[in-house]
């Protein structure tokens, strides 16, 4: 993931904190592409941490009228980055159809029909549809937004970006129960036709996206350094309540308060508890996919092992990535119990 | 009265001698025009015409993480920016001294 301007945005506050947030909320609802909304919104917080360190006015860096400052501020928006941002909207779903196509190219031994002239009932067309129809109406609800939220200043931003995300998801969720009662054919089309959309559609997706490549290289962290810096910033206040909490449990039953170089010792041995347990995780997927599969039909042999290899993938990853993080927090823990050691040695 | 068609015209050429004087950061740009009398200028004026100056490739910038946390754009002059600020100079002297001879009626002789 990128260093995003998000991780920094805790350290505004007051009127800043309120004016940036707004200014953020209008950058939003303007459908421009992930980077371009990074540069602004990372400079600009750039500037506001700055002024206010210097104690300045939030008034200074933005005037007195902030719809004026929004306006400016997002003048120059190119047609270029919104179209980034409408294709990057249904990149995943894209993908998802490029994987599913391309197990539909596979023939079926028992037919007997050449590659050209094979056809299939695919469900791209009408999902496509589908999702097109849910970005307008995000999109209208963004405009609708950008209108209000100077109009009635005192709508609550919370209240507008859960309204915005709201009306699109509500149109997803009608849209895919009208097609699970079976409300909207499928369209035949030759097989080969939706995989080439597809590679299509990503092609020039990452073709406009080309730009500014090696610096999102260099911005890049992993969640877990991310991660890792959210939890070492609590850990103490984390380990407190842990021991509190020990030290209120062993008085209810009666044994003694621990001293901090027990209760140090307790987390050292969970931690090296949890590093050998690790690998039990491995074995949640098969386990998981076993039970699924004997619970479920299956009209063929490949769509048995398109199942099979779709859920232990993101079985897998989810795992992978639990796995990274509870790395991360033994180790910053492990980190913790040694400095308090060396702490406490010193005195 | 409304100065904003004035300084349409020189901030840009303010923008970019600042720039050329050293590497230099919106806050710190934002900063040094306010310390010279520009109280107006924001910084959804100062970035497009940032932007406008790094598409001409009249300033480059690299990006550092600031001591904040957040990505900050360092930008400096190139070549074609010290070029374009030294024919921007020689403009601007020629116009200001003909507009202030018309202004405040300073005698050509006197000149």
């Amino acid at each position: 993931m990128r260093d995003s301007y998000i991780l920094y945005k805790e350290n505004l506050h007051g009127e800043y904190k309120e004016t940036f947030d707004k200014i953020e909320l209008y950058i939003l609802a303007q459908n421009i592409d992930v980077d371009s909304r990074e540069e602004r919104l990372g400079e600009l917080l750039d500037i506001f941490i700055s002024a206010q360190e210097d104690e300045k006015p939030v008034r200074k860096i933005v005037g007195n009228d902030l719809e004026n400052f929004c306006k400016t501020f997002c003048f120059d928006l190119g047609v270029k980055s919104k179209l980034v941002d409408f294709l990057g909207s249904l990149k995943i779903f894209v993908i998802f159809e490029l994987i599913c196509s391309l197990f539909d190219l596979v023939p079926d031994p028992e037919e007997n029909i050449s590659f050209w002239a094979r056809k299939v009932d695919s469900d791209i067309f009408l999902f496509a549809s589908i999702m097109v129809f849910s970005l307008l109406v995000g999109y209208t609800a963004n405009f609708l937004l950008c209108k209000l939220m100077f109009k009635y200043r005192k709508l609550k931003i919370t209240l507008l970006k859960t309204l915005s995300v709201l009306s699109s998801c509500v149109c997803l969720a009608v849209s895919f129960v009208l097609v699970a009662k079976g409300e909207f054919p499928l369209l035949s089309c030759p097989v080969w036709l939706p995989p080439l959309m597809c590679i299509l559609y990503l092609a020039l997706y990452y073709t406009f996206k080309n730009k500014r490549r090696k610096e999102r290289k260099a911005e890049k962290v992993s969640i877990a350094d991310v991660a890792s810096k959210e939890y070492t910033k609590d850990l103490d206040k984390i380990m407190q309540k842990k021991f509190d909490k020990l030290n209120k449990r062993n008085v209810r039953k009666g044994k003694g308060e621990l001293n901090f170089s027990e209760f140090l010792k307790i987390q050292e041995d969970e931690c090296i508890k949890a590093a050998n347990m690790r690998w039990i995780y491995y074995l949640t997927p098969p386990a998981l996919t076993t039970i699924i599969y004997f619970s479920s039909d299956y009209e063929s042999l490949m769509d048995r092992i398109i199942f099979i290899i779709i859920l232990l993938t993101a079985q897998y990853w989810g795992i992978s990535l639990g796995l990274k993080l509870s790395k991360m927090q033994i180790e910053e823990t492990q980190k913790w119990i040694e400095e308090k050691r060396n702490e406490s040695n010193f005195k | 009265m409304d100065d904003s068609q004035l300084l349409r015209g020189i901030l840009e050429g303010c923008i970019l001698s600042i720039i050329s004087k050293e590497e230099t950061y919106g806050y710190k740009i934002l900063s040094e025009l306010e310390n010279l009398g520009f109280d107006n200028v924001f910084e959804s004026t100062l970035y497009p015409i940032i932007t406008r100056l790094e598409k001409k490739q009249f300033v480059c910038c690299r990006r550092e993480k600031s001591p904040f946390g957040p990505t900050r754009k360092y930008y400096s002059i190139t070549k074609a920016g010290e070029d374009f600020l030294s024919e921007f100079k020689n403009n601007y002297k020629k116009i200001t001294s003909s507009a202030e001879a018309i202004l405040f009626e300073v005698n050509h002789n006197e000149r």
